[in-house]
């Protein structure tokens, strides 16, 4: 034992994959955790941007009509919307259709936040206006 | 040199007892600790995959519905669901219809949820309403009762006016 001078390099060879190995493993789950969390605030992002699509096509088709511009998130819960976990905020534009006076394009964006980036969905669709 | 190997290997005594009484317990708590770490990822790793499975759950319904209203005639909602009018292949008007029994969601008699080994989920909202003459909105929410994790999706289809085609 009094021959013994620090470690061998067999054992720091060890010793470094085993922590290599647990480093991997957190990383790995950190991630995972991170697509659980991504995938869950872009399914309900997508699902909201429809729901303004929808109610902004019942607008149309109904006695009034809403004006080209920016518009308010026109869903039954309060905007910002708070779901799983997260807060989204909806903004949409309403603008002509250069092929027909009966349609319109509506661009609708939902941003939320992760962590300290804001990130967003954007789509978009032709309704139609009827005529009164 | 056959003398410096009879003297090296001479002066190897190999361990004593106090060094392997040491040692054992040092190796048996390391190895413990690490199988602990190893079954706690895989613990979370399963219950990650469950809070997936749980979005799977609650997301195919909600599509699968809003696919058939899009291209739907009518819709009549029911004490537990919604029935969905809708032109079949043969040009022939037909239904389907989504209900909401025992935590599930049918399409018709087929169970849309449920099924899964990976964790114990249940649906525990499902709530058609309509505002608008032909708008649909649709709130769908599910529970993984071995996480607790809630995950729901709301939506809302503007039906076809067939009447008012341009």
């Amino acid at each position: 034992m009094r021959n013994e001078q620090g470690f061998f390099l067999l054992e720091t060879i060890v010793l470094g994959m085993i922590l290599l190995a647990a480093v991997e493993v957190l990383g790995l789950y950190y991630s995972i955790e991170y697509m659980r969390r991504d995938s869950a605030a872009e399914t309900t992002a997508l699902f909201l941007a429809q729901e303004q699509c929808a109610r902004v096509a019942a607008v149309q088709n109904s006695a009034e009509i809403l004006p080209e511009g920016p518009l308010a998130w026109l869903g039954k819960t309060p905007c910002p919307i708070v779901k799983n976990g997260y807060s989204f905020q909806v903004e949409s534009t309403l603008s002509k259709n250069t092929s027909s006076l009966n349609l319109q394009n509506l661009e609708t964006r939902v941003i939320w936040s992760e962590g300290s980036k804001n990130k967003q969905i954007m789509i978009q669709r032709v309704i139609k206006c009827y005529e009164k | 040199m056959k003398n410096k190997m009879v003297h090296f290997w001479q002066k190897q005594s190999g361990y004593g007892l106090v060094e392997l009484m040491v040692s054992l317990p040092i190796l048996i708590l390391m190895l413990l600790s690490l199988s602990a770490a190893f079954l706690w990822f895989l613990k979370s790793y399963l219950l990650v995959f469950s809070e997936f499975e749980l979005h799977n759950q609650v997301r195919m319904p909600m599509e699968r519905i809003a696919h058939d209203l899009t291209y739907a005639d009518q819709a009549a909602l029911l004490s537990n669901g919604i029935r969905i009018f809708v032109w079949n292949s043969q040009g022939n008007k037909d239904w389907v219809v989504y209900t909401f029994e025992n935590s599930r969601i049918y399409r018709d008699t087929q169970p849309l949820t449920g099924d899964t080994r990976i964790g114990d989920m249940v649906i525990t909202k499902f709530q058609c309403e309509q505002k608008e003459p032909r708008n649909i909105y649709i709130e769908i929410e599910g529970k993984n009762l071995t996480t607790g994790y809630t995950f729901s999706l709301e939506t809302a289809v503007q039906l076809l006016d067939k009447s008012k085609d341009i």
